[in-house]
């Protein structure tokens, strides 16, 4: 008996479909205005709470900032981090989320680093490193881009499973929101960053 | 006049040893010395937002990424670069404010 040839193998034919309805005239023209918005602008995403990560982050916010562009950073996860108050509440809304909080309090003077953290010494050491060569920190940054007009956006959803409120935040967030707001944003940007 | 000179350890730059008489006299000069990115573009910013139109902006930076990065900031920003001079490790841009 001869094997069957792989092409002979039980593959049913595909019923052709119907022949579709005779179109009832041409396609409907798109719409002749584009009304997608201008696409000027920065939009990052601080996911990461990592010194290094983040520091790239606002190099780029700020660049964009003195370049005249609107710039937006969305942060979520562990870029809350970034715009947690050093000295926020360490007391969540359950045992679980107080625990978080005093695992993970925060603050943009206490992001570790993505390699080289060597717990918590690395960060000393490149915190120097950079004073010696007037790179501001990112608390620094933080401010600065503040100043220079940068939107600052804390994702609610991250917010809530972390235990933080909008008081354990800094002051210079501007929007608390979601996905919504990311996206509306982002649209209207060329340039969409993810850290 | 708003002159930043943040480093005291670098000489200021010598506006009498310019080898090329030709170049752009600032009405604003910033000293971004000593500073890396994004700070000279900062700053540069900050100048260029405070004088009036049609003036000079001066921007002097150590960090080499301002060879690159001026002229991207001029075309992102539409101003206008109408001189540039590096002495040693020491690099003049000249802006001329076009528009607000």
């Amino acid at each position: 008996m001869v094997a069957p040839s792989p092409s002979a193998t039980s593959i049913p034919a595909v019923p052709t479909p119907p022949d579709p309805p005779a179109a009832a005239g041409p396609l409907p023209e798109p719409a002749q205005a584009d009304l997608r918005p201008v696409k000027d602008g920065v939009t990052i995403v601080v996911f990461s709470g990592d010194f290094d990560r983040v520091q790239a982050a606002f190099n780029i916010a700020v660049g964009a900032a003195s370049s005249g562009l609107p710039v937006t950073m969305f942060f979520t996860f562990w870029g809350l981090d970034v715009i947690t108050r050093p000295n926020a509440s360490r007391v969540g809304r359950d045992p679980l989320r107080t625990a978080f909080r005093w695992l993970k309090p925060g603050g943009a003077g206490r992001l570790p680093l993505t390699r080289f953290n060597f717990l918590g010494l690395g960060p000393v050491l490149m915190r120097r490193l950079m004073g010696q060569f007037r790179m501001p920190a990112v608390d620094q940054m933080v401010e600065l881009a503040h100043s220079l007009g940068v939107r600052f956006i804390a994702c609610t959803i991250t917010m809530g499973v972390m235990g933080l409120t909008e008081a354990d935040l800094l002051p210079i967030v501007d929007a608390y929101a979601g996905v919504a707001t990311y996206l509306a944003d982002a649209r209207g940007s060329d340039v969409n960053l993810f850290i | 006049m708003v002159s930043q000179r943040p480093d005291p350890t670098l000489p200021p730059p010598d506006p009498a040893r310019r080898p090329n008489p030709g170049l752009p006299r600032a009405d604003v000069v910033v000293d971004a010395s000593g500073f890396l990115c994004p700070m000279p573009i900062v700053k540069l910013a900050q100048a260029v937002k405070s004088v009036a139109v049609g003036q000079i902006v001066e921007v002097v930076a150590t960090d080499p990424g301002i060879l690159a990065d001026a002229p991207a900031w001029a075309q992102m920003t539409r101003q206008d670069i109408i001189g540039a001079w590096s002495e040693g490790d020491r690099h003049h841009f000249w802006f001329r404010k076009l528009h607000e």
